[in-house]
């Protein structure tokens, strides 16, 4: 039997954080310059009482209506998260009481950030072919905003929060090949420092400063705030993503040509363009989902997806290339292919 | 690609007054000089002469001089 993605669905927290407030305090910045550099016209925030968990519920509960999927049909569960409720317990423990999800599933968090929707269908498809499972409800959950220096311009503007929630089961074919594959992989840990929350793990649980400090473009952070060095991700996905498509084309034996829609992790407009000029991607394929939500982390890919499928872009058949990149470093790359129709409203 | 075409190009991208800027231009004080900046340094320079330049070596310049040296080795006169 093989694995196929049946619904996508998402959720966004209701507060909006606009342009209009980012650019507050600003002398050079205007709301319209950071929808010029960013694409991002607003994003969604959690408010301090809404956590991954709250959106996720959320998001899994949109999911069962569209794909017509009854909470006790799921007998897996994997959530995909850095911000999780706590450490312990497991936030997809949390999930499964809230929703309804019969005891005899199985949950796991997994802690990646813009490459987990990719390696989260690697996992999902690896259950459901080795019989492990048959239902999985795959989950990305992310409140970044909770880690962001208010006075950090540079984070602020590009960040949003969301929860996007997938199903993934097994399926009888007569139709050759797979429907979620094949995969590509990577790791470089070499750049952890380039995207980091500093304190609140267990190599320093406490900050040893209390005042936040200015960087040398002005934005402010504490050790305790979310720190991102843009210009070494932008270089690291240069050197990455387009080896990254090639390497799955390779693998996939086919070209471009034969891809019908592109889905990048949706970092910010800028680098998407450039990323798309550079590997050779015609605009049409290209699918750029950011001015609404900005980048909700591991939720782009599949908020993309589904925002694809309810336009049209995406029909039934449609070979889908996806790359998700950034914290860790971590790099995915998968191709799927779209049945559409099956529970998609 | 000509040196002078690449400073054309390193001008419009960082917004600079090509009638003024020099080697000793000072990169800090120029207008919107800041992350999304260097992205787009990085950017022009990976298009325009397929170099992939190291991050942190764009952020330690302080001039337009020093930005230029990065990538002389690739320019013409």
């Amino acid at each position: 039997m093989r694995a196929t993605i049946v619904a996508t669905e998402y959720y966004l927290p209701s507060h909006i954080l606009s342009n209009e407030t980012v650019a507050i305090g600003s002398e050079d910045w205007t709301p319209e310059k950071i929808f010029d550099k960013t694409g991002v016209q607003q994003r969604h925030i959690a408010l301090a009482e809404e956590c991954s968990s709250d959106l996720a519920v959320l998001a899994c509960e949109k999911l069962f209506a569209t794909a017509s999927c009854p909470p006790e049909d799921v007998d897996f569960i994997l959530l995909c998260t850095q911000s999780p409720d706590y450490f312990l317990p497991t936030t997809a423990c949390l999930l499964q009481h809230r929703l309804g999800i019969p005891s005899t599933a199985g949950a796991l968090d997994f802690n990646l950030g813009c490459s987990g929707y990719v390696y989260g269908l690697g996992l999902a498809k690896g259950l459901v072919e080795t019989g492990q499972a048959r239902r999985i409800l795959l989950v990305t959950a992310e409140t970044y905003s909770k880690f962001i220096n208010e006075k950090d311009r540079s984070v602020r503007a590009i960040f949003g929060d969301a929860a996007a929630a997938t199903l993934v089961t097994e399926v009888e074919s007569d139709s050759p090949g797979e429907f979620i594959g094949p995969f590509v992989y990577g790791t470089d840990g070499s750049g952890a420092e380039n995207l980091i929350v500093p304190v609140g793990g267990m190599r320093t649980r406490t900050a040893i400063e209390t005042e936040p400090v200015s960087d040398k473009f002005g934005n402010q952070r504490t050790s305790r705030n979310l720190f991102m060095n843009g210009a070494e991700i932008f270089t690291f996905t240069l050197r990455t993503v387009p080896r990254a498509v090639q390497t799955l084309l390779e693998k996939a034996r086919c070209s471009l040509d034969d891809v019908n829609v592109v889905v990048f992790h949706q970092a910010n407009k800028y680098m998407l363009d450039h990323l798309r000029k550079k590997i050779g991607i015609p605009e049409d394929k290209f699918v750029i989902a950011l001015s609404e939500f900005g980048n909700t982390v591991s939720a782009t890919i599949p908020i993309a997806l589904t925002e694809a499928a309810r336009s049209g872009r995406l029909k039934d058949g449609d070979k889908v290339l996806l790359v998700g990149f950034g914290v860790g470093y971590s790099w995915g790359a998968a191709m799927i292919q779209w049945r559409g129709g099956l529970g998609q409203s | 690609m000509k040196r002078s075409e690449f400073l054309l190009g390193l001008a419009e991208t960082i917004e600079a007054d090509i009638s003024t800027m020099s080697e000793s231009t000072v990169l800090r004080e120029l207008p919107r000089w800041d992350s999304m900046r260097l992205l787009e340094v990085i950017a022009f320079v990976d298009e325009q002469l397929g170099i992939d330049l190291n991050a942190n070596q764009v952020v330690n310049c302080e001039t337009v001089g020093q930005l230029l040296d990065l990538v002389k080795d690739s320019l013409t006169a």
